[in-house]
């Protein structure tokens, strides 16, 4: 049988090869042709724009298309259900006008961008920095996406925007908050808006000094990867120096943990006042969940320094009275935010969370960088970006730093509100916009000194 | 099926003249094999990501035909063990992701020349299939999986926090500089005129050329003794070891070698992405080529490829479908179709497991034997109907 097989599996290879040759060989024909059309369109595009080609620069017929790359499954879908709501509101916006490009964007016309009209795709990340690498070199290879924004995870936006550096390809940063992004995994092609790790600590150690006092002892839980570990440095650092208390211990918790009692029961048994639970997601919900459930609130106090809405969701009435940082809210109280919260509102009959206004914002920045700029070529667009001052986002006044790409801005401190207080879309109350006169860092100082931007080409 | 002509027998021998013809047709057999698929890698990602009405169907990208083609030598060399020695290993991320951050951390210590970047990637990898094939080899069957599993598991926490100051935890290794190959050439680019029509960057060139190297050697292992002794182990472990084989030693080498295979990928995958997600070494990693290895047909040659290639197909690209319409037409039957896609490889998944067993290769192997089948009836008929009509006349 074997013998059988195989003479026959020969000849069927043979005729396969001669199938396969004449394929590649028609293949090959079609090709030089297409080529020819390639460099000739490549002249005509040359005319009338001085710039290389470079990345995905220059676009090909009057289509521009932006890559929205946001977790579609996994622990943070309902956010990157939000993230893309505000994607599409932006594109119709930039495409017909309304909402920001009509009030607050000078520089977009509502005609499309550059007299191109802006197309999108969307991929899933699934908050997987294998996927989101995957599904971004699909936009940027296959769809020839001129930009790409997304990523509600730091790990994700950082693997993102190392690709982004390599292909030459502009990345809008959605929500990510290590310090690593605009610290030692900062790149040329990437801007970020939201603050980071080190800002919220600064924001919150001022509020909660004031709220409970000086000279207490805290007691830290915190994720054990990235962005756990900076942003429990962040936090040992400014309750320390600026709220003046005294930390007795900080202990790591691993990634994924659903059952944080032991941890809890030792972080009661320590006679700590305050207990900061630096997790995020699902993770912060559960680990805030079983603390309230623990009784804790009643001896301690506790601090959650990073709030996202599906935590706040799922740790419902958990979270009243507990201080922590928000990216955006729609209570802010400013002609912008009411602004996108109605438009957003108009469009999809629900209120916007704080990565939603993110993702618009950063959208329509970057457009109208291009307008500045008169051109897709990335370089210029860049430099629109870099050291570009504004105050049209709802944040107050702000600038977008050139030697690290970090957003200087304020920062929203926010206290949970009670469950009988609560509705969709509302979860907080905001007690304090910490100004950025009172933030941030130099350019030669804290995460800004490891990061080297790489080349603009 | 082939290692019958792989030795040929005494009788064979003793016809000394036909041997020489012989030995040119079995050397002539393993260089078609290479040489064919030499061939189609140098078109896939033309007819994938560039040829005009196929990829314009296929939706396919560069970067993915290269992705497939890494994949795929961890495949070929993780079915070499599961597929004919008949090992399942659960742990093979270990080598996997272990050679992308050997790789990546040698790329950004010492020297970012792809070369370097691959010796020592897979040396890495070999090194720590010898120690943990040392102890996982111990057991046998599920024990064996867990084992492997447990040690993959450890060295994704090892990565993930105590050193992160190597690998830079969750974030994933960044800031891998590749350098350029024999300081000429850089792989970003283009390869010049027709080869750059036909493979598109030197990269793809780069990792086609192990591709065809890690077929040409497991095709080499698979129709050697050696290779016999390992479908021996397959078929009856106790039965090997009484005919006098050193069954665990052979295992070890096995498991080596397969870990070397999936080093090779792993080195590869570090150039391809100038980065290493820490994913690379988590359990879901090892998962996927269980289920790609199987998908394609476990024990064959080149079914665990295609498993590959269906597998990244769904994750990449049937995933950003954005709603299922009926071709040539616009009716929509489903929206939002790409959500689905865990769902669809799943059930494919399934149906190929519950239909054909043997995979994909099962499948064509199957269709391959019914025009066979057709062929030879459809020759009968006709010789029959010739010698009826030569009756009549």
């Amino acid at each position: 049988m074997a013998r059988d097989n195989k003479s026959l599996n020969r000849r069927d290879v043979l005729k396969a090869t001669g199938a396969v040759g004449t394929a590649g060989l028609a293949g090959l024909a079609g090709c030089t042709g297409g080529g020819g059309d390639d460099s000739g369109g490549g002249g005509g595009g040359g005319g009338d724009d001085e710039y290389p080609a470079l990345g995905n620069f220059p676009i090909e017929g009057d289509t521009a298309t932006f890559g929205f790359n946001v977790p579609q499954s996994g622990p943070y879908a309902s956010e990157g259900e939000d993230e893309l709501r505000a994607y599409q509101l932006a594109v119709k916006h930039l495409n017909e006008g309304g909402g920001w490009v009509d009030s607050q964007f000078d520089d977009l016309s509502g005609d499309g961008v550059l007299g191109y009209t802006i197309d999108h795709v969307d991929g899933d990340t699934a908050t997987d920095a294998d996927q989101a690498r995957q599904s971004a070199s699909g936009m940027i290879q296959r769809d020839d996406a001129i930009m790409i924004s997304g990523g509600s995870s730091s790990a994700v936006a950082i693997a993102v925007q190392g690709l982004c550096q390599n292909e030459k390809v502009m990345f809008m940063c959605c929500l990510t908050h290590s310090n690593d992004t605009t610290g030692k995994d900062c790149v040329r092609y990437s801007f970020r808006e939201m603050f980071n790790a080190y800002m919220t600590g600064q924001a919150l150690a001022p509020v909660v000094r004031d709220a409970y006092g000086e000279d207490l002892q805290f007691y830290q839980l915190y994720a054990d990867y990235s962005w756990g570990q900076t942003q429990q440095a962040s936090m040992e650092q400014f309750m320390t120096d600026v709220a003046g208390w005294e930390q007795i211990e900080s202990v790591a918790t691993p990634l994924g943990t659903s059952d944080y009692s032991t941890y809890l029961s030792e972080a009661q048994s320590s006679g700590a006042d305050v207990l900061i639970l630096n997790h995020y997601g699902l993770d912060g919900a559960n680990s805030m969940q079983q603390a309230i459930d623990a009784g804790i609130d009643e001896d301690m106090e506790i601090l959650v320094p990073l709030y996202n809405r599906p935590m706040a969701e799922a740790a419902g009435g958990a979270i009243e009275g507990i201080y922590g940082t928000v990216a955006w809210d729609s209570q802010i109280d400013n002609t912008p935010s009411q602004e996108f919260t109605q438009a957003f509102r108009d469009e999809y009959d629900r209120t916007p969370s704080g990565p939603a206004q993110l993702a618009y914002a950063q959208t329509l920045q970057y457009a109208a960088a291009v307008e500045r700029a008169g051109t897709f070529y990335p370089p210029e667009v860049i430099r629109q970006l870099e050291d570009y001052e504004y105050d049209n986002i709802g944040m107050g006044a702000e600038t977008m730093r050139g030697c690290d790409h970090q957003a200087q801005r304020d920062v929203p401190v926010v206290q949970g509100l009670p469950a009988s207080e609560q509705s969709e879309g509302t979860y907080f109350n905001i007690v304090n916009i910490t100004s950025r006169d009172d933030l941030g860092y130099a350019c030669d100082a804290g995460p800004a000194a490891e990061c080297e931007l790489g080349s603009y080409e | 099926m082939s290692e019958k002509d792989a030795n040929p027998s005494a009788k064979d021998a003793l016809v000394g003249g036909t041997l020489f013809g012989r030995w040119e047709k079995l050397r002539g057999r393993e260089g078609t094999v290479v040489g064919i698929t030499a061939i189609l890698v140098a078109v896939f990602p033309y007819l994938f990501a560039r040829a005009p009405v196929v990829s314009g169907f296929l939706q396919g990208y560069q970067s993915l035909a290269t992705l497939i083609l890494i994949w795929g030598i961890f495949a070929i060399g993780f079915d070499l063990l599961l597929g004919y020695t008949g090992l399942l290993s659960f742990g093979h991320a270990a080598f996997w992701g272990g050679a992308a951050y050997a790789a990546g951390i040698v790329a950004k210590n010492v020297s970012g020349d792809p070369i370097v970047m691959v010796v020592s990637g897979t040396l890495f990898a070999v090194l720590l299939a010898w120690v943990l094939g040392f102890l996982s080899l111990r057991r046998g069957g599920i024990y064996f999986s867990i084992l492997t599993l447990a040690f993959a598991q450890m060295f994704y926490y090892m990565a993930a926090s105590p050193l992160a100051f190597l690998t830079n935890g969750e974030n994933g290794l960044t800031g891998v500089e590749v350098g350029s190959f024999l300081g000429v050439i850089h792989l970003e680019a283009d390869v010049p005129s027709i080869g750059g029509m036909l493979l598109g960057t030197w990269l793809y060139a780069f990792v086609g050329v192990f591709f065809v190297g890690a077929v040409a050697v497991a095709y080499r292992i698979l129709n050697s003794p050696y290779g016999m002794v390992f479908r021996a182990i397959r078929e009856n472990e106790q039965r090997a070891e009484f005919v006098g084989l050193n069954v665990w030693r052979y295992k070890l080498m096995a498991f080596i070698i397969s870990g070397g295979f999936a080093g090779v990928a792993g080195s590869l995958f570090t150039i391809h992405g100038a980065y290493v997600p820490l994913q690379s070494l988590f359990w879901t990693e090892s998962g996927d080529i269980v289920v790609m290895t199987v998908l394609g047909g476990a024990g064959s040659m080149f079914g665990p490829v295609l498993g590959v290639g269906l597998y990244l197909y769904i994750e990449n690209i049937v995933s950003t479908i954005q709603a299922l319409t009926i071709p040539f037409t616009g009716i929509v039957l489903v929206r939002d179709f790409g959500f689905y896609w865990h769902l669809l490889l799943g059930v494919v998944f399934v149906v190929v497991v519950w239909v054909v067993p043997d995979g994909l290769w099962g499948i064509l192997n199957r269709l391959r034997e019914l025009a066979v089948d057709l062929g030879s009836k459809a020759a009968k008929r006709l010789r029959a109907r010739s010698e009826n009509g030569g009756g009549g006349q």
